[in-house]
């Protein structure tokens, strides 16, 4: 009897990836409006802790290539744009791999950038 | 480099904002944003400002100013709206000051960074001692829209 392996769920690492992206942000923003009184100052550490949470939900493998895109362009998960084109570099996803990134058989990742792509969120 | 004259036009400006809650407040600041095409749907956009409102605040203290904003599906393209509390004073939820300026920004999903350049300046103008009360001031959202536009970044 041959037991098949769990299928990677890569649409829920996504979402976690931009909820990450989305309060390592807000950490930025915080920091350009120089934002230091008591109500920010324990949002932020609410945020921080959400951080680790978060991180930890997500494989090493995964979070760490969403952290190389973050260092190198700013942005590690991206939206899928109309025409199937990533929204970092604009270059048009294979629809037979959007396909098969839909389905979570490959990494939603473009094949020109890297970047991750939500190719479920249209 | 973001230029921010090429987001500040005098039909974002308003000097009129009336009192209300934060989502009240907020919608108002949305309009001018759907008029120009910036945002393509109100309330999907006011809701993505009030989730990232509810997870950090974006006002500040010493001048006490915010910058509602949120990355949105409800968005086309980069955009501003500024309001300049001038007849009646606007208060948001936590603090006892009201504000002296409000500067919302739309922000499309597909560039989640871009919008922190414009923040940087923003916060940079609002910061200068000199210029800012003046901003304050101007009458005409024209005269207002103008000081804005000419600022840079101070180099380094």
């Amino acid at each position: 009897m041959t037991t098949e392996s769990p299928r990677v769920t890569y649409d829920k690492y996504v979402k976690k990836l931009q909820e990450i992206q989305q309060f390592e942000m807000m950490q930025v923003e915080a920091k350009i409006l120089g934002q230091e009184d008591p109500v920010v100052e324990e949002q932020l550490r609410v945020i921080r802790e959400k951080l680790i949470e978060l991180r930890g939900e997500v494989p090493n493998s995964i979070l760490s290539k969403f952290n190389q895109l973050r260092s190198k362009s700013g942005s590690g998960v991206i939206d899928l744009l109309h025409k199937k084109q990533c929204g970092v570099c604009r270059v048009s996803l294979v629809s037979d791999n959007l396909k098969r990134m839909e389905l979570n058989r490959i990494p939603p990742n473009c094949e020109s950038c890297g970047q991750f792509i939500d190719v479920w969120n249209k | 480099m973001l230029k921010i004259k090429n987001f500040v036009t005098p039909d974002q400006i308003s000097f009129d904002l009336e009192p209300g809650t934060q989502d009240e407040i907020f919608a108002q600041m949305i309009d001018p944003l759907v008029k120009s095409g910036v945002v393509i749907d109100k309330q999907q956009f006011l809701y993505d400002v009030l989730q990232r409102e509810s997870h950090l605040s974006t006002l500040t203290q010493d001048p006490c100013v915010a910058y509602p904003h949120a990355y949105s599906q409800a968005v086309s393209r980069l955009g501003l709206s500024i309001a300049i509390p001038k007849n009646k004073e606007i208060y948001l939820p936590g603090y006892g000051e009201p504000v002296q300026a409000l500067f919302m920004i739309a922000i499309p999903r597909y560039i989640p960074t871009l919008h922190l350049t414009m923040l940087e300046i923003l916060n940079s103008f609002v910061k200068n001692k000199e210029k800012f009360p003046k901003f304050l001031k101007q009458r005409t959202q024209g005269l207002t829209a103008r000081m804005l536009s000419a600022y840079k970044l101070p180099e380094g």
